[in-house]
């Protein structure tokens, strides 16, 4: 198992005795300078399958509400943009590095819709990265790696810890299922 | 008093005559001149009162002057459409190698661009009970293996809309998003550049052709925004004859 993601994949790796791969810190401005560190971090990170499982996970981009009036563009830039960015490499890159017939997981937090006012940067991202994860698993279906996604709820800090994704990468890893996207305590 | 961005060719277009065809002012918001002024001269012909103004979606400054602009102009703003995509949007492309610099004119312009728009536009929409309305498409519910970007952002603009839908119905502001399927440059574009990309689009549509962006998109569009509409907000309205494969 691998874990890719940013700093919380460490935690996660070591909960799940894998090994992990750091998407860079960044901070992307207007013009995403810092977009050709990240570039040239996919470039040379992903070539060859050697895992089974691969698990994405990428910080949680919001950690406390706000409405949208009031979010400053270095905010959006930093909450939005940037993860999205990350998102986008850290799925290419997982899919990249696992095997034949493997699976990528993603988990990402999503605001529960109904109580989703004020945090529609992580919305953002979490619909984002649904669609995201469709579309690798189009792409990764070919070598026959299925690409799924659990959503989990962001009504507080611990929204990720290591026994939830052991138990939901066991429970995947071991379905001949196809890709698939679960939104995880919806109500 | 509506603007609509991306106005100046394709569904953009469409929403903006079909909202002139019911008297309303119309600010064509693009960025290519020539083409804006002609749309706004046609939103007038069907009945309305079309205006150009020059804007580019992913500019913080730039967005901020043309809301001022139309709410000095009018002493008002009803309605907002965001439709501008990147000039990349039919462009297939590998995800695996996608430049960092052609993600980024995604993003900048259907997410900033969406992002903007609703921070500057909430005042005045706030005032008039307003309603503010994101284009997405199909590709944003199901992804797409060659258009990955395309679809990311789509899908990512149909999050915005579901939370700024909770934030701002206290307040009497409306926000939904359509996913139209219909003939425009871009899809022609598509076509051109994907051979394949016809036979896949039409091949199993039920309804057997494209839509027209003035007939068959804007009036779904100008529903959102009307009074007609006062009780609809966080959905995403398919404008695409039936051919979606997730319900």
């Amino acid at each position: 198992v691998l874990v890719v993601g940013t700093a919380i994949a460490t935690d996660i790796a070591a909960s799940l005795e894998a090994t992990s791969l750091l998407v860079p810190e960044a901070s992307f401005d207007e013009s995403w300078t810092q977009g050709a560190e990240l570039e040239a971090w996919r470039d040379r990170s992903g070539s060859g399958g050697q895992y089974g499982v691969v698990v994405v996970v990428v910080d949680s981009s919001q950690v406390e509400p706000q409405i949208i009036e009031d979010v400053e563009l270095d905010r959006w830039l930093e909450s939005c943009e940037t993860p999205f960015a990350q998102w986008f490499a850290a799925l290419g890159v997982a899919c990249l590095l696992c095997v034949d017939g493997g699976r990528v997981i993603a988990f990402v937090a999503r605001p529960r819709p109904m109580d989703s006012g004020g945090w529609s940067l992580a919305a953002c991202i979490a619909d984002g990265v649904e669609t995201m994860v469709r579309s690798y698993g189009f792409i990764a279906n070919e070598r026959n790696v299925r690409v799924d996604v659990v959503t989990l709820p962001l009504d507080d800090d611990a929204w990720i810890e290591g026994d939830l994704v052991r138990n939901r990468v066991v429970m995947l890893a071991a379905s001949s299922i196809g890709s698939m996207v679960i939104h995880e305590g919806e109500r | 008093v509506v603007v609509v961005s991306g106005a100046s060719g394709g569904v953009g277009r469409g929403i903006a005559v079909a909202c002139g065809e019911v008297g309303w002012t119309v600010y064509v918001a693009a960025r290519r001149e020539g083409e804006g002024h002609d749309v706004a001269g046609e939103v007038t012909q069907a009945g309305g009162r079309g205006e150009f103004i020059s804007c580019d979606v992913a500019d913080a400054a730039g967005v901020e002057r043309m809301v001022q602009r139309v709410v000095d102009n009018e002493g008002r703003l009803d309605g907002v459409v965001h439709n501008s995509t990147s000039g990349l949007s039919p462009v297939p492309v590998d995800p695996m190698t996608l430049s960092m610099q052609d993600l980024r004119d995604h993003v900048a312009v259907s997410l900033r661009g969406a992002y903007l728009l609703a921070r500057e536009a909430f005042s005045p929409l706030k005032e008039s009970n307003g309603s503010l309305v994101l284009l997405t498409s199909e590709a944003g519910f199901e992804g797409k293996m060659r258009l990955a970007p395309y679809a990311a952002v789509k899908g990512a603009v149909r999050g915005l809309a579901r939370s700024w839908a909770r934030e701002w119905g206290p307040h009497g502001v409306r926000v939904n998003c359509v996913a139209p399927l219909a003939l425009s440059p871009a899809v022609e574009e598509g076509f051109a550049k994907d051979p394949t990309m016809a036979e896949r689009v039409l091949g199993r549509h039920p309804m057997g052709y494209l839509g027209d962006p003035v007939r068959d998109v804007g009036p779904v569009v100008r529903f959102l925004l009307s009074e007609s509409a006062r009780y609809v907000t966080g959905v995403t309205i398919m404008a695409d004859g039936g051919n979606r494969p997730i319900s």
